[in-house]
C-alpha cells in the first residue's frame, strides 16, 4: 500500500502559488544548553495552511512557539536567526511582544477557556486592545462566535461559564477568542489531540473555512488531518527540516527517506 | 486415586513452607492491639477537641448563666462591681484582625505571585524557605520586638505625622486620634500582619500553583501582561483557595496571644481610634487570669476563651472547606 492509499489523498489538489506571510532565516533554538533547533529555514505562504509534522520532540511544538515569541515567558530559552512577519523581524527584542501576539494568534493542545462567562473570553482579549461600545462589542462577538462556528450552540447562553462547555465546543471557543483579534496568523499546535473524534472532525471543517483568511501554522502528531487540512507540509525530524512540500506531494511522493518511514508510519 | 492424594499432600507441603516462623511481633494478637492502638490515639485527638469545648463550657457557665447571651454586646469589665461583658475584647479582636488581613493580604498575593510567576528559577526555592522560616519565629519575639523596636519607631515616624495630618479632617481625624505612644491597636494589628504574612503568603503559592500552565499561556498568547493574567485568569481560577488561605491567616490573627499582649495597651474601652490602646479576647485571658480570684472573674475569662474557640474553629473549618476544594 503507498502512503497515497494509506492515506485516502486525490492527487488533483493544485499546486498553489502564494504569497510568503513569515520567513523563517537560519533559526536556531536553545533549552539551556540543548540546541532544539538546528539551521531552520522555511517560508509559510499568506492563507495558507502548513502542517508541521514529526516525530514526538522533533522541535514542532518548539518551532510554532517562537512564531509568538511565547517561549520568551521562561528564562533559558534562546532563539537565534531571523523571523520576518510583515518585514519585521519578530525576534528582535524591541517588537512589543502584545502587539504581536494580536497578529499571531495561538490555540493550545487542551483547551484553555478563561475561568469566565463565554462571552467575556471573548471581550476580555478585544478590551486588551480596543474600547468598542457595547454594540460594536456584541456584534464582534457575535462574528468570532459565527467565525468559529459556535455561535448556535451558546448564542443563548453566552453569560454561562467558558468552562462549562464540552471540550469540542471550548475548544472552538478559544478559536474564536483568537480569530477575534483578527490575527494575521493562526498557530495551532495539537489542537485536537485531546477531543474525540466528532470534535476533532467539527475542528477540521472549521479550520477548511478558516484557510482563505487567515496563515495557519498547525502541528499535528495526525498525518490524516495533515493531509486533510495543509495544502504544505513540513517534516521535522531531530530539530531538523527534513522535507518541505505541497502536502499532496509529499504523501504521494516523499523525496526522502526519513519522510517516506514517517508518513508510513515505519518509525515515530 | 493415588494421584489425587499425592497432590493433596504436596499441596499441604508447600502451604508449610509459605507460613512465617511464628513470632511475637507478626501474631495476630500483636496486630489486633496495633489496630486498636491507632485508633484509640485517633479518637483520642477528637477527645481532646470535644473535651476543651465542654470544660470550656462548665467553666463559663456561672457567667453565661449571669450574664446571659447579653455577655457578648456588653462592654462593662469590673472585676470591682464584678460586672463582665465581652464587648471591647471582641471589638479589639476584630479591629486588629481585620487591620492585620488589610496588611498582610495584599502583601502576602504579592509575595507569592513573584514566587510563582515572576521570580527566576534559583531565586524561588530560598525565598519559599525564607517564608517558612518566618513562620517559624515565636511569638514571643514577635511581641518583644514590637514593644521594644517597632512601637517607639512607630509613634515617632508613622503615628505622630499621621495624627497631626488629619487632625482637622472629619472622620479621619476620629480613626487616628491619640497621643503618639506607639502601642496599641494600630500597633497590634501591623505586628500581627507580619506574623500572619508567611502562612498566608506560602499556602497562596501553593494554591496560585494550581494553574495549569497552558492556561497561563493562553492569556499571554493574547497578549495580556503579567498582571493582566493575574487579574483576569489565576485570581478567578483560585479565589476559593485563595479566599481559604487568607480565612486560615485569620483564624491565626484572631487567637494570636503573646505578641498582643505585649503590644496593645491593654485597656478594656471601644474607641474610634485604631492609635487607642485596646484589648483583644486573648490578651484580656493572659493578662488577668492570675488576678481573677472571684469565681465570676474566672467564669468570664472562661467564656471569654469559649468565645475565641467557637470563632476561632468555624473560620479555620471555612478555611479548610475551602482549600480543600482546590485539591481535589
Amino acid at each position: 500500500m503507498t502512503p497515497s492509499e494509506m492515506l485516502n489523498i486525490e492527487s488533483s489538489q493544485s499546486t498553489l502559488t502564494t504569497d510568503i506571510d513569515i520567513t523563517v532565516r537560519d533559526l536556531n533554538f536553545y533549552y539551556g544548553n540543548s540546541h532544539a533547533l538546528k539551521n531552520i529555514n522555511l517560508e509559510f505562504g499568506k492563507k495558507e495552511t502548513t502542517a508541521i509534522i514529526g516525530p514526538s520532540g522533533c522541535g514542532k511544538s518548539t518551532l510554532l512557539r517562537i512564531l509568538n515569541r511565547i517561549y520568551t515567558l521562561y528564562p533559558g530559552q534562546e532563539a537565534k536567526g531571523e523571523i520576518i512577519i510583515n518585514g519585521e523581524n519578530i525576534l528582535d527584542p524591541k517588537v512589543n511582544v502584545a502587539a504581536l501576539r494580536a497578529k499571531v494568534g495561538m490555540v493550545f493542545q487542551s483547551p484553555t477557556p478563561f475561568p469566565m462567562s463565554i462571552y467575556d473570553n471573548i471581550a476580555y482579549g478585544i478590551r486588551l486592545y480596543e474600547k468598542p461600545s457595547r454594540r460594536e462589542m456584541d456584534e464582534r462577538i457575535e462574528k468570532a462566535l459565527r467565525g468559529a462556528a459556535l455561535w448556535d450552540e451558546v448564542k443563548d447562553k453566552l453569560h454561562a461559564s467558558g468552562q462549562s462547555l464540552s471540550g469540542g465546543q471550548q475548544q472552538r471557543l478559544c478559536i474564536a477568542r483568537t480569530i477575534a483579534l483578527k490575527p494575521q496568523v493562526l498557530l495551532l499546535d495539537e489542537p485536537t489531540s485531546a477531543l474525540d473524534p466528532v470534535s476533532t472532525t467539527k475542528i477540521e471543517d472549521l479550520l477548511d473555512d478558516l484557510r482563505d483568511e487567515y496563515t495557519i501554522v498547525i502541528v499535528t502528531h495526525n498525518m490524516q488531518q495533515a493531509a486533510r487540512v495543509s495544502q504544505k507540509t513540513v517534516f521535522m525530524y531531530m530539530g531538523e527540516v527534513v522535507e518541505v512540500a505541497q502536502t499532496d506531494e509529499m504523501f504521494l511522493r516523499p523525496k526522502e527517506e526519513r519522510t517516506k518511514n514517517y508518513i508510513t508510519g515505519r518509525f515515530g | 486415586m493415588t494421584l489425587v492424594n499425592n497432590r493433596t499432600k504436596a499441596h499441604a507441603e508447600t502451604a508449610g513452607e509459605f507460613q512465617r516462623p511464628p513470632r511475637f511481633l507478626n501474631g495476630e494478637a500483636f496486630n489486633k492491639t496495633f489496630k486498636w492502638l491507632s485508633i484509640g490515639a485517633a479518637l483520642f485527638i477528637l477527645m481532646i477537641l470535644g473535651g476543651f469545648f465542654v470544660s470550656l463550657t462548665i467553666g463559663a457557665w456561672p457567667a453565661l448563666k449571669q450574664f446571659g447571651i447579653g455577655f457578648i454586646w456588653t462592654s462593662a469589665w469590673n472585676p470591682v462591681t464584678e460586672k463582665f461583658g465581652a464587648l471591647p475584647a471582641i471589638a479589639g479582636t476584630l479591629i486588629t484582625s481585620a487591620i492585620a488581613i488589610i496588611i498582610a493580604v495584599p502583601l502576602a498575593f504579592a509575595i507569592a505571585v513573584y514566587i510563582t510567576q515572576l521570580a527566576p528559577k534559583w531565586l524561588r526555592h530560598p525565598l519559599g524557605i525564607a517564608i517558612e522560616l518566618l513562620a517559624a519565629i515565636p511569638s514571643i519575639i514577635y511581641g518583644m520586638w514590637g514593644l521594644f523596636y517597632f512601637a517607639p519607631m512607630f509613634a515617632d515616624y508613622v503615628q505622630g505625622p499621621i495624627i497631626n495630618l488629619f487632625e482637622n479632617v472629619p472622620i479621619l481625624s476620629t480613626i487616628f486620634q491619640g497621643p503618639a505612644i506607639g502601642i496599641g491597636m494600630a500597633t497590634a494589628g501591623i505586628v500581627l500582619a507580619i506574623m500572619i504574612l508567611p502562612f498566608i503568603a506560602s499556602v497562596m503559592r501553593d494554591v496560585i500553583d494550581t494553574v495549569p500552565k497552558r492556561l497561563k499561556e493562553s492569556g499571554f498568547a493574547i497578549g495580556a501582561t503579567d498582571w493582566e493574567v493575574t487579574k483576569a485568569i489565576i485570581i478567578p481560577h483560585c479565589r476559593t483557595g485563595l479566599a481559604g488561605s487568607i480565612f486560615l491567616g485569620l483564624g491565626r490573627a484572631l487567637g494570636e496571644t503573646m505578641a498582643v499582649t505585649f503590644i496593645i495597651g491593654n485597656a478594656n474601652r471601644i474607641t474610634a481610634s485604631i492609635f487607642a490602646p485596646g484589648n483583644t479576647i486573648a490578651s484580656t485571658i493572659a493578662n488577668e487570669f492570675q488576678e481573677a480570684y472571684t469565681e465570676i472573674h474566672s467564669s468570664s475569662l472562661m467564656a471569654l476563651g469559649l468565645l475565641l474557640f467557637i470563632i476561632t474553629f468555624i473560620v479555620l473549618a471555612i478555611a479548610r472547606m475551602m482549600l480543600n476544594r482546590i485539591s481535589t
